[in-house]
């Protein structure tokens, strides 16, 4: 287990997380999301060992991460720009990745470029955007890590290949207890392959919590009436949002969903849809609360 | 995985990336040897195949090969993307810099072992004397450490910052500003303080070679001086690598301490980049410093204003332009300009300093207490040969002096009172000549010279004569110390070269010099003295054989000495 306690990180004396308190458990895929510049990225090269962090300690199974080999030959990251060597092919970076990582597997590293279409003998430098990813992918797996990150790595692949890593990632996560973190701004791709998900927002955790509860206790529902309804009506449901388009109401409500259903239904109401809160939609609503919305800011853009 | 301060893994990586340049780096320097050589065999024949100009090719290497190859093992700073991938690799830091030093010495070693062995080849091809053999493995040792000195440089450069353009241009500071300004420094107390010795402030050099004492710029600068013979000064050679290890020592630890965030960027810090910039502009401004306060003290300003002036705007400029392109931002320009209060305050503090020790230096006096020893300059041959005997007096004379010390009350009192006049209307004896003396405060001991004014050196005259150490060394006769027949013979001045000389070798001089240790036992001092400096150039026979002083020459008087004369005269005749 990945264990964060009270982290804080800032950069020229501005504070980029603050305070976090994390814990990444063995067997599980953790998606990080949050808006852009919260500190997703940071988070990820805290826990790999590439940044210090100025207060606080991170742990991989009771070790400290920082400076420690014993733990860093355990992880494997793929950052969003990832480093090849000038001229190297996936051959040459598995030679270099064989002399660095003393778990690489170079012929399960054969085996994925081949499966993946990808030339292993030619230049990365001549892969395009997505290719390159998935060299850094393959590298990345190849070193039979224990715990993976990705850093927003599945942005530059296709909805096929997107599919293949992330089937490999659960693979890896099934088969020997690996934990994965995936950060990504797709709540879509983060919905299909996470178990759990982390929400940052200016730099501390806004959310934290599995994504099948967010689906089970997070429903959306649109809801309309002949006449018109006061708070009283529905008393006793958690609504966490709402807005009126039309005559037709848009709530988000947190609860039980037969529950919810059933007092809803006492409201008498002309039309009634009840659908779990998709990730992205969660996300929009966590933020909305903080402060951070979509919506146009009054007296702009007349 | 342990904790271990050097991978294999991460050294052999370090050669992969070097590989390339490693080879072009080889190549060329192949290249340029080869084809040097074929030319001089070509066009030179036998003369050029003892050149040592064939290896010097390596110099280039030195100065932009070293270098390449350092910022290249460090280059990962540059890129987020590789700065990511090395400080997520499971060593420690002082691992991944251990590893990558090495094979980056490495590195610089298989090219200069390449370059040594075709220079070798060459030599060979070229028929060259073993001496020259010898040489070549003496420079080779002098260019790896040269270019293990300029590598050092540009780690230091590279582990200061992330950005190709500013480790470029400190390691350009760093490599010629600190001799640059020794050098200026130096120069200007010893050409305006009469007294001052060439040994004050950080050691000796010679007149040829300006005094760099890091040895990748004194082996430029006897490149083009000519002077390749005097590579083999320690000094530098020690010096360089001390500095080499200092410079790397500071790599390493801000390698160490480096925060991994700041890849790609100028400076770690905004007040790191703010040092950058400072430095660079008291690189330059310093020197224009030096000129300013000289003209002031001197009263001379005409001569040195428009190089000031030319100077200071050029540091200005460097200043502002190091933070445009270095931070690529305009804002930036504005936000340095307050900064520059600190290279003036660094250039007033610089011109102080400049001034107490120029003017220590012009008020310099002592205390007849204080002087420890008073040694005649070696360089005063005229003042005991006013006739001189061509070729080898100056050993001769040295030999008379050596480890003389002047004690009289009334000379030291004398030197005393002239140190003070000497610096205060830079007064210098005509003939140019001086003594040396030591002086000693407590545990500082200084060395001091000063030109030999009529009445110190009527003075010295005097004691010189009555001293018994002066008599004693005026009678002995120093040994020959080479065997070698050619170096020892005996000559008449005054004829034509082909008649002149006879050599009998060490054996028949060392008869003679035999008879004369026996015949100047009984020979007055005074008398002695008097031939030697009377002797004329014409006509007179002399011994000459290499003796601890080098080539030593010593007169024969028929009368003095008239069994060494007969001996020698025989010797002759009979060769």
């Amino acid at each position: 287990m990945i264990e964060l306690k009270n982290v804080t990180k800032s950069f020229d004396n501005k504070a980029v997380l603050t305070d976090i308190n994390l814990e990444l458990k063995n067997g599980s895929v953790y998606g990080i999301a949050g808006s852009n510049g919260a500190g997703k990225s940071t988070l990820l090269r805290l826990i790999t060992g590439i940044y210090k962090p100025d207060k606080g300690e991170i742990t991989a199974d009771g070790e400290p991460v920082w400076e420690n080999p014993a733990v860093k030959c355990r992880f494997a990251f793929v950052p969003d720009e990832p480093y090849f060597a000038s001229g190297a092919s996936i051959k040459s970076m598995a030679e270099t990745y064989r002399l660095l990582y003393p778990s690489f597997d170079k012929e399960k590293c054969l085996t994925l470029s081949t499966d993946s279409g990808l030339d292993y003998r030619k230049a990365i430098s001549s892969f395009s955007k997505g290719m390159k990813r998935q060299a850094a992918l393959i590298l990345a797996l190849s070193q039979n890590a224990d715990h993976l990150f990705f850093d927003e790595t599945f942005d530059g692949l296709d909805p096929v290949m997107r599919t293949r890593f992330k089937n490999l990632i659960n693979e890896e996560v099934i088969s020997r207890g690996a934990t994965a973190v995936i950060t990504s701004h797709s709540l879509r791709e983060l919905e299909d392959v996470c178990d759990e998900l982390v929400i940052i927002h200016n730099g501390n955790i806004v959310y934290e919590n599995a994504i099948d509860i967010i689906k089970s206790t997070y429903f959306k529902v649109q809801t309309a009436y002949d006449g018109p309804k006061k708070e009283e009506d529905f008393e006793g449901l958690e609504i966490l949002d709402k807005s009126k388009n039309g005559s037709v109401f848009e709530l988000i409500i947190k609860g039980c969903r037969a529950e919810i259903t059933e007092k809803l239904r006492k409201t008498q109401p002309v039309l009634l849809d009840i659908s779990p809160l998709s990730l992205e939609e969660f996300f929009v609503y966590e933020l909305k609360t903080k402060g951070y919305s979509a919506e146009p800011v009054k007296g702009g853009l007349r | 995985m342990k904790k271990s301060i050097w991978s294999k893994g991460l050294y052999l990586e370090g050669l992969r990336r070097l590989r390339k340049l490693m080879i072009t780096f080889s190549a060329l320097n192949v290249a340029f040897i080869a084809v040097f050589a074929v030319i001089t065999r070509v066009a030179g024949g036998n003369t050029g195949k003892d050149s040592l100009y064939l290896i010097w090719t390596l110099l280039i290497f030195v100065f932009l090969g070293a270098p390449a190859l350092a910022l290249r093992t460090f280059s990962f700073h540059n890129k987020r993307g590789s700065s990511d991938f090395f400080h997520a690799l499971p060593y420690t830091r002082s691992c991944i810099f251990l590893s990558l030093l090495s094979s980056l010495i490495v590195a610089i070693a298989v090219v200069v072992a390449v370059s040594g062995a075709s220079a070798f080849a060459a030599y060979t091809m070229l028929r060259a004397e073993a001496d020259t053999f010898r040489k070549i493995a003496f420079l080779l040792f002098c260019f790896f450490t040269s270019s293990v000195f300029t590598a050092s440089v540009s780690v230091l450069a590279a582990s200061a910052s992330g950005s190709v353009f500013t480790e470029l241009v400190m390691s350009t500071v760093m490599m010629i500003f600190p001799q640059i300004l020794i050098y200026e420094f130096k120069s200007f107390i010893l050409s305006d303080v009469y007294t001052a010795e060439r040994d004050m402030y950080l050691g000796s050099g010679s007149m040829e070679v300006p005094d760099f004492f890091n040895l990748p710029l004194r082996m430029l600068m006897l490149f083009f001086g000519g002077n390749l013979d005097r590579i083999n000064e320690p000094f530098p050679l020690i010096y360089s690598a001390v500095v080499c290890v200092l410079y790397l020592i500071g790599a390493y630890l801000l390698f160490r301490f480096r925060k991994s965030e700041t890849a790609g960027r100028s400076a770690p810090s905004l007040k790191i980049q703010a040092v950058f910039r400072v430095v660079l502009a008291c690189a330059i401004s310093f020197i224009g410093t030096l000129e300013l306060v000289r003209s002031i003290m001197k009263n001379d300003r005409n001569n040195y204003i428009s190089t000031v002036i030319v100077i200071f705007t050029i540091a200005v400029i460097a200043y502002f332009i190091f933070e445009l392109i270095s931070t690529k931002g305009k804002r930036n320009i504005l936000k340095a300009l307050p900064g520059f209060a600190v290279v003036i305050a660094l250039n007033i503090a610089f011109a102080g300093v400049y001034y107490g020790v120029s003017s220590y230096e012009y008020s310099f006096g002592t205390k007849p207490e204080q002087i420890s020893s008073i040694t005649i300059s070696a360089a005063v041959k005229d003042f005991y040969c006013t006739r001189t005997v061509k070729l080898t007096d100056t050993a001769y004379i040295k030999c008379l002096t050596d480890g003389y010390k002047i004690s009289g009350e009334d000379t030291v009192e004398a030197i005393c009172r002239n140190v003070v006049y000497a610096n205060k209307y830079g007064r210098r004896s005509a003939a140019g000549h001086y003594v040396v003396f030591d002086i000693r405060c407590g545990l500082i001991s200084k060395t001091r010279s000063l030109s030999l004014f009529s009445d110190i050196e009527q003075l010295l005259k005097e004691e010189i004569k009555q001293s018994d150490a002066y008599k004693n060394n005026l009678r002995s006769v120093p040994a020959q110390i080479s065997k070698r027949d050619a170096e020892s013979f005996i000559g008449i001045s005054g004829k034509k070269e082909n008649e002149k000389i006879s050599v009998p070798g060490f054996s028949a001089v060392e008869i003679v010099l035999y008879e004369l240790r026996a015949e100047l036992k009984d020979v007055d001092a005074d008398e002695w003295e008097n031939f030697v400096k009377s002797r004329s150039t014409d006509n007179g026979l002399y011994v000459q054989y290499y003796s601890v002083y080098g080539y030593t020459s010593i007169p024969l008087s028929q009368t003095l000495t008239p069994h060494a004369y007969e001996t020698a005269l025989k010797a002759e005749v009979t060769n």
